[in-house]
């Protein structure tokens, strides 16, 4: 477990920048969602809270911004529920200090016990605010030593939570993890990721977006839970030994899960969960997976490991023919 | 004085010259000993001399020959281009182009220089020999008896059975080739009409959810080794040539190597010499055999005009 997250400490620092960005680049999710507390779990969201954690190389000089892309909950991106009017608000909270990460219930997929742990840094709640309208709001300045210092890191990591309040519209924003007030200019060598992830899919049919859970060294075995994809296409698992195992698929406010091994050669890599889309219309939903401990995984922004290929094989022999063949076999 | 100055001046310049032209001299006649000896480094060396002073059409027509028989083959095009080029050009160096280009497989462009030797010399009985064989060589490359004029195909063979992931036994491969071919399976074979680097992108389709992915990857294949075989040695009569058809490495059911070698002499053998007794120019030929259905066929047959001298200057020695 120590060596892996070594390993993770190491491979944050080659990340490109994108890693600042959530969602990134790489993982082609439209949105984060949060639903406030009296949404029906048909949209998507099934507690109303996301939690995600950032983080800070130890050696980073100067401050750092945790920015928020349109933190209000009405205008533009956000999902409008009952009477044409928005009528919710979110609440946005950064922690940092002893605890922030380290405390088991912030790492948990449900937001049950002690999951504000740590040092409450900034909060501020969001409603139907044009002003903050598809625009950035910005928390900090922060010293990178407010967050709490993870030696398996080798850095400070800040926790964000968003928690859906009185309501039932949704909310979909975007983080970016900043070393300028101004500018969204990443932070060298940090990253983000979650335990429980709550997003937006991009609206077309046939679009893939990508998750990519870490494989700890002591993982043998996950299981993947999905929530509310509605059955609306596939759900495929891929690394360098997974060509593409299928996951089993939830329906309309519902969980579904499925077990799938793990070989030691996707140790301390990221699987990539691709969902693929077969409909074109808007859908949100809720992943997480556990450990064979039913310990839950982190999705990072941008795999540890680089984006995992399946490893190919194939024995290649040339000839000359006076006889052109062109034929399977299988 | 003024006239006194004007004849130093003259018989100065006249000295400088003479001292080039018996500094060029004197390195050509060195190079010619050495190439005689088949020294053919040393007489390079001598001739680039030779060139550096004056880049006379001579000194550009011995390093033409030189680096020919040195098997520099680019080099020595650039100088037979110099040499063709220079104002004081002979005739005759069309015949030693034409036959450099005709070892070379250069076919269509000997015959033009060949063509161009005989409207100077219409009976010379050696270009015209040349040129009898070229028209021939249109016709068909090896023996016609042996009717191995059909194409040829550049074929692939992809075994992807250790790309095969146990817990997806409905995963079916899919390869498309850039040749618009697509084809399904875990082995296929495809074969191409031209030689060159060809590619294929793989992808797969799940029959259990019908699901086909993007392209997972792209292979390179490299089905650039034609039929050919190589010379080496001296080309004078008694000399030996090895020919060398080692470098043919992907032919499937290999039976052997034949070899006509044109005056009467047939060997077998990846790699043979042969010594040529006679001057002249001789067809040999390389016929690649292969098993197939337990019976010997012939795969291609490539051919090469050997010309063999007299001595190594008689062409273009001035």
């Amino acid at each position: 477990m120590k060596i892996c997250l070594h390993i993770i400490g190491c491979c944050l620092f080659v990340l490109n920048s994108y890693s600042q960005q959530v969602p990134s680049v790489e993982e082609n999710i439209d949105f984060l969602t949060t639903f406030s507390k009296e949404a029906d779990k048909q949209w998507g969201d099934d507690d109303h809270v996301q939690i995600f954690f950032f983080v800070v190389p130890k050696n980073t000089i100067g401050s750092i911004y945790l920015k928020v892309f349109d933190p209000d909950i009405g205008g533009d991106y956000d999902v409008i529920n009952t009477d044409n009017a928005f009528n919710s608000s979110t609440k946005f909270s950064v922690y940092g200090g002893n605890q922030a990460f380290t405390n088991a219930d912030a790492r948990s997929v449900d937001p049950d016990g002690f999951f504000k742990s740590g040092t409450l840094l900034d909060t501020e709640t969001f409603d139907n605010d044009p002003y903050f309208n598809n625009a950035w709001y910005n928390f900090g300045p922060y010293n990178p030593s407010e967050g709490e210092f993870v030696e398996q890191f080798d850095g400070y990591v800040f926790k964000v939570i968003a928690e859906g309040l009185s309501g039932d519209d949704g909310n979909h924003y975007k983080y970016f993890l900043s070393a300028d007030k101004v500018e969204n200019r990443p932070v060298v060598g940090g990253n983000a990721f979650t335990f429980e992830y709550t997003f937006k899919l991009p609206q077309n049919r046939g679009s893939v977006a990508h998750i990519y859970p870490l494989m700890e060294e002591n993982v043998i075995a996950i299981n993947q839970h999905n929530f509310d994809f509605d059955y609306e296409g596939i759900i495929k698992v891929y690394s360098v030994v997974k060509n593409g195992h299928n996951v089993m698929l939830s329906t309309d406010k519902n969980w579904e899960s499925s077990n799938h091994k793990i070989k030691e050669e996707e140790h301390g890599k990221s699987l990539d969960i691709q969902i693929v889309k077969s409909k074109n219309r808007i859908n949100d939903m809720t992943f997480y997976i556990v450990n064979q401990y039913n310990e839950a995984l982190p999705f990072f922004a941008v795999p540890i490991g680089g984006v995992p290929k399946y490893k190919y094989k194939v024995d290649i022999e040339y000839n000359y023919s006076r006889h052109p063949s062109t034929e399977k076999n299988r | 004085m003024k006239k006194l100055f004007r004849v130093s001046c003259f018989l100065l310049f006249s000295f400088g010259l003479s001292v080039i032209a018996f500094g060029q001299d004197r390195f050509i006649k060195r190079g010619n000993k050495l190439y005689d000896k088949y020294k053919f480094h040393k007489a390079i060396k001598c001739y680039k001399k030779a060139y550096d002073i004056d880049s006379s059409y001579l000194s550009s027509k011995k390093l033409a020959l030189a680096y020919q028989a040195n098997y520099q083959l680019g080099r020595a095009e650039t100088y037979f281009q110099l040499a063709l080029n220079h104002p004081e050009k002979e005739t005759e160096l069309h015949l030693a182009y034409a036959e450099f280009l005709a070892s070379n497989r250069r076919f269509t462009e000997s015959k033009k220089e060949l063509t161009t030797f005989l409207t100077a010399y219409p009976e010379h009985e050696k270009g015209t020999l040349m040129l009898n064989y070229l028209i021939e060589r249109e016709q068909y490359d090896c023996n016609p008896v042996m009717a191995t004029n059909d194409p040829l195909f550049y074929c692939v063979s992809l075994d992807a059975r250790a790309s095969i992931d146990e817990s997806m036994p409905h995963l079916v491969f899919i390869w498309n080739f850039d040749d618009e071919t697509e084809l399904t399976g875990t082995i296929v074979n495809h074969c191409f009409g031209k030689s060159g680097i060809h590619t294929v992108d793989l992808s797969t389709l799940d029959t259990l959810t019908n699901f086909r992915s993007a392209t997972d990857t792209t292979f390179t294949l490299d089905l650039s080794e034609q039929l050919n075989f190589t010379t080496s040695g001296s080309t004078i009569k008694g000399s030996e040539i090895i020919f060398d058809a080692s470098k043919l490495k992907n032919i499937k059911n290999l039976e052997g190597f034949l070899w006509e070698l044109g005056d009467g002499h047939y060997k077998t053998g990846r790699q043979i010499s042969h010594r040529y007794t006679k001057q002249g120019l001789y067809r040999s030929r390389l016929y690649i055999l292969i098993r197939e259905n337990d019976k010997v066929e012939i795969l291609g047959c490539v051919g090469k005009p050997i010309f063999i001298n007299k001595s190594i200057l008689n062409i273009g020695r001035k």
